[in-house]
């Protein structure tokens, strides 16, 4: 379960007094990594681990060098290959294995939305589950665009690959057909990419109205660019979701669920903000022959990536 | 508003009796796939792989045939391969130990699995007229078969009151049961990598399970018993690399009397070694067609497989009865006008010792003089128009989702031009237009992509620029060479006069992968040897302005000549037009000379 404990300004985040054994973040081209990192007081954490992903570092080089120089002898930084999600899972289970932290603080807002569903998996496992779990999320506010118009718009292009993520492969039966329910966000050339890829014999692709949403500005560049992929795929259903309340993105996907799983084989990807990607997680959990699926990308638009908000988000993962 | 007619759909969600209505029999074309024997089939996305494996199933056969399943020459089951089923990042736990073992097993229960769905999909309740054989099968190999493999569960094998396909849905059921204890097995193991436990369910492979399994099913009189089984395995390249090699495993085996694995891949195959890492080799193993080589090289045939594709689909979604070409007309204006200068360049080039000198120039000129007077004239305007059924086959270069896709999209704009009409035929301009930005489409956002899939390091980044680069220095070369004094200026390949370097030839393999070249050989000049030749692709010709429809000629170069493509088209431009107003082109006839490599 994840539940949301508070929503308040970063910059009250100084203020807060839990303590915590073990942080974990991501150094990223994005500011956003620094969000929570330099708003949190330094003597409520004993240790930083800064994951860093080396296909390529040096993107993200500069954030994790203020990262290193603001926490000094506490930080530690942890290379990982972000196409080998094996690696990924194993040197963070090493590490929080070797630190044995009672309590962590999980930086969301930077990693891939696959290494938080392969990171939340970690705490799931019996050795870890006595471990107090905190997750935070710094949401984008808007995105440098550069004047360009909605549709230009891109904060990734390419598929790598698409894979099930490690944990979460589910279980098929050969007697059913597929559906693929994709979290519709800014990437819709992977989105598309992922749809063809399925050939799925029922589709069902989400959108996040414009109240479920942290900005209007984003709200608005989803909603065309998810009608632009609407028209592209032809034949399918659509259905809302929120990018702000885990819970009733559960609850509109395991409607989907509910409604179809006597018949499908059942695909989630989810493609919008890393708070919609827990949700994803939460209903796996729930539905174990569910499979979530995740399509890699090597280019990142580090020009039009995010600037953060002022906002923190906090939930308890149990 | 009608039904699009060129929508593409997968075949597999089509009826037996859509397909036949659809289908154009290509067999002809790829004769060993329905032959017995082991065949690899390869052709990119959209090539028509899925609809002939389709056409292949029992219930298209007994349809087209008019007869019953046990009478057919084969009997095939359909595979397909999905992306995330048995490919998974649990898997890469056993890559050191055990890993052929436990893909072997995933393969080996996925396959057998969707064997017994297909055959369920294709009979359904008709099954329950043969429930005493099916259940003897049940009872004497299946349930003896998976005892030996080490299944342990409790099995019913209490047939009674259970019909034919009851049977089979539990056969299913417990196969299903077999892979998923092994995935939740790899998964249990991949998040506790210090705890891996020893796994004590089943294990299955070819040689103990699928192999009897199929030979035993085929004593259901429902089945030809004397005919093989076609395992039509569809988008293999999506098997990991160890199901990859124990899949080659299985095709080395000398199965072919009961069993043809027939695999389709989308150019994506990771390897043809075996498990024991030898190689299996055509056609000692297996038998290969690689569709777009075939297509692209045999104009004529692919023109009448799209003729007869296009015919069908008018009259079925249109109930429309007329030729392709009337659906899909020239620009009347340009060809009048092309016909003209045909007749002047007959009368121009007429000699009395030659007889056909007049009507060679006629043919081989007019349209490159008819793009030059345009291109002369293209402030007023003016551009040569690519609209007319022959065009667009040509253009489409051998791949049926390149004429279907953009036909696809014409139709949906002359429909949005009158909502309220029928859709009788595409306008020139309609054409046109749609073509041409499918053309630009093709070269920029695929190369957009190349460059992102190619990453980040720097050295892949530039060769994704080169090969744009290659591309585009070829296409305006051709270009050059049309609007030229040339004796032929229809030039649409390039063959290697020696053997590329590392560089040159990954980046050649980058363009054939992506589909902008096709490569071929030809014999050298000397008549002593072979040489590679690459072919634009002609999806290209709107972009660059080339005639899609003739038979080109071609142009040698070297390797070092060709690699200054790559990073400076001023330079490779200069040196190849270089005296080329007075160069004696070699021009291809019919294919002659080719062969497919």
């Amino acid at each position: 379960m994840i539940n949301k404990v508070i929503e308040q300004k970063l910059s009250d985040f100084p203020n807060r007094t839990e303590h915590y054994d073990m942080m974990i973040c991501c150094s990223s081209f994005e500011q956003r990594c620094l969000a929570l990192t330099s708003n949190i007081r330094q003597d409520n954490v004993d240790e930083v681990l800064v994951c860093q992903y080396n296909n390529p570092a040096e993107l993200s080089q500069d954030n994790c060098d203020k990262l290193c120089a603001l926490w000094g002898s506490k930080c530690e930084v942890l290379s990982l290959d972000k196409d080998a999600p094996l690696s990924i899972y194993d040197a963070i289970y090493e590490k929080i294995k070797e630190n044995n932290p009672g309590t962590i603080l999980f930086d969301i807002s930077t990693f891939t939305r696959e290494t938080i569903l392969i990171i939340l998996m970690i705490f799931k496992q019996d050795r870890f589950k006595d471990i107090e779990t905190t997750l935070c999320y710094v949401p984008a506010d808007r995105y440098s665009m550069k004047s360009l118009k909605d549709h230009e718009i891109w904060l990734s292009k390419g598929v790598n690959d698409v894979r099930s993520v490690l944990g979460y492969s589910g279980s098929f039966s050969s007697l059913k057909k597929t559906l693929l329910i994709v979290l519709v966000g800014f990437e819709t050339d992977r989105a598309d990419i992922l749809i063809s890829t399925f050939e799925a014999d029922k589709i069902y692709l989400g959108y996040v109205p414009s109240e479920e949403s942290f900005s209007s500005d984003l709200s608005r560049i989803n909603q065309s660019n998810f009608d632009r992929l609407v028209k592209l795929i032809g034949d399918c259903e659509t259905f809302s979701f929120s990018c702000r309340d885990i819970n009733k993105t559960i609850r509109e996907i395991e409607k989907i669920i509910i409604e179809n799983k006597d018949d499908y084989n059942i695909i989630i990807s989810p493609m919008n903000n890393k708070l919609s990607t827990l949700a994803v997680a939460s209903v796996a959990y729930a539905y174990p022959d569910v499979q979530v699926c995740y399509a890699s990308t090597n280019q990142y638009n580090t020009e039009a990536y995010s600037s953060p908000d002022n906002r923190v988000l906090l939930f308890k993962y149990e | 508003m009608s039904l699009n007619p060129f929508e593409i759909k997968t075949p597999e969600s089509n009826s037996a009796e859509d397909i036949l209505d659809l289908f154009v029999d290509v067999f002809t074309d790829f004769h060993h796939v329905k032959e017995i024997g082991h065949t690899f089939l390869n052709g990119p996305r959209g090539s028509g792989k899925s609809m002939m494996f389709r056409y292949m199933m029992p219930d298209c056969q007994m349809l087209k045939n008019k007869c019953e399943a046990n009478q057919l020459d084969y009997f095939s089951v359909y595979v397909g391969v999905k992306k995330t089923d048995i490919n998974n990042a649990e898997l890469e736990r056993f890559s050191k130990n055990a890993n052929l073992i436990i893909n072997e097993h995933l393969l080996s229960t996925y396959v057998i699995a969707n064997v017994f769905g297909s055959i369920c999909q294709t009979f359904g309740k008709v099954l329950d007229a043969y429930t005493d054989e099916i259940s003897s099968f049940f009872k004497d190999i299946f349930v003896k078969r998976i005892r030996q493999c080490g299944y342990n569960n409790e099995i019913d094998t209490n047939c009674i009151n259970k019909g034919g396909l009851q049977l089979f849905i539990d056969m299913i059921n417990i196969v299903d049961g077999m892979k998923h204890s092994c995935k939740r097995y790899c998964c249990l193991a991949a998040l506790n990598k210090d705890q891996i436990q020893p796994y004590n369910d089943a294990l299955t492979d070819f040689v103990d399970f699928v192999e009897p399994i199929i030979v035993g099913l085929k004593r259901v009189s429902l089945f030809p018993s004397h005919k093989p089984f076609f395992i039509l395995i569809d988008d293999a390249g999506y098997l990991n690399l160890a199901q990859t090699k124990v899949l080659n495993t299985w095709v080395s085996y000398r199965t072919t009397k009961d069993i043809c694995i027939k695999i389709s891949t989308q150019l994506d195959y990771k390897t043809h070694l075996t498990a024991n890492d030898r190689s299996i080799d055509s056609p000692h193993d297996y038998s290969e067609i690689n569709i777009s080589t075939i297509y692209s090289s045999r104009n004529s045939i692919y023109n009448s497989r799209i003729k007869e594709i296009v015919r069908k689909r008018i009259k079925k979604y249109l109930g429309l009865d007329i030729e392709p070409e009337a659906f899909f007309p020239v620009d009347t204006k340009q060809e009048e006008e092309i016909s003209q200068l045909q007749i002047l360049l007959k009368e121009k080039n007429a000699n009395p010792l030659k007889p056909y000198a007049g009507k060679d120039a006629a043919q081989r000129y007019a349209r490159p003089e008819y793009i030059k007077e345009l291109q002369q004239k293209h402030k007023a305007g003016a551009q040569y128009s690519y609209a007319g059924f022959d065009q667009l086959v040509a253009i489409s270069s051998g791949i049926i989702r390149h004429f279907l896709a953009p036909a696809q999209e014409m139709f949906a704009a002359m429909e949005s031009l009158n909502p309220n009409k029928q859709v009788n035929y595409i306008k020139p301009g309609v054409q046109d237009k749609v073509i041409k930005k499918y053309s630009d489409d093709f070269l920029h956002n695929q190369c957009e992509d190349i460059r992102k899939d190619q990453g980040y390091d720097g050295s892949n980044l530039q060769k994704a620029d080169k090969l744009y680069n290659l591309i585009d220095s070829l296409g305006a070369l051709f270009h050059l060479i049309l609007v030229s004094e040339a004796k032929e200026r229809r030039v649409f390949s390039i063959a290697i006069s020696d053997t590329p370097d590392r560089e040159l030839y990954d980046i050649l393999d980058l363009c054939e992968h992506f589909g902008y070249l096709h490569r071929r050989t030809i014999g050298n000049k000397q008549g002593t040897g072979k040489n590679t030749m690459y072919v634009l692709s002609r999806i290209l010709a709107p972009h660059f302005k080339l005639d899609p429809t003739s038979f080109a000629g071609y142009k040698f170069t070297n390797s070092e000549t060709l690699k200054t493509a790559l990073t400076n088209k001023n330079q490779f431009l200069k040196q190849m037009m270089t005296g080329v107003s007075n160069e004696d082109f070699i021009q291809l006839t019919l294919f002659e000379g080719e062969s497919n490599d």
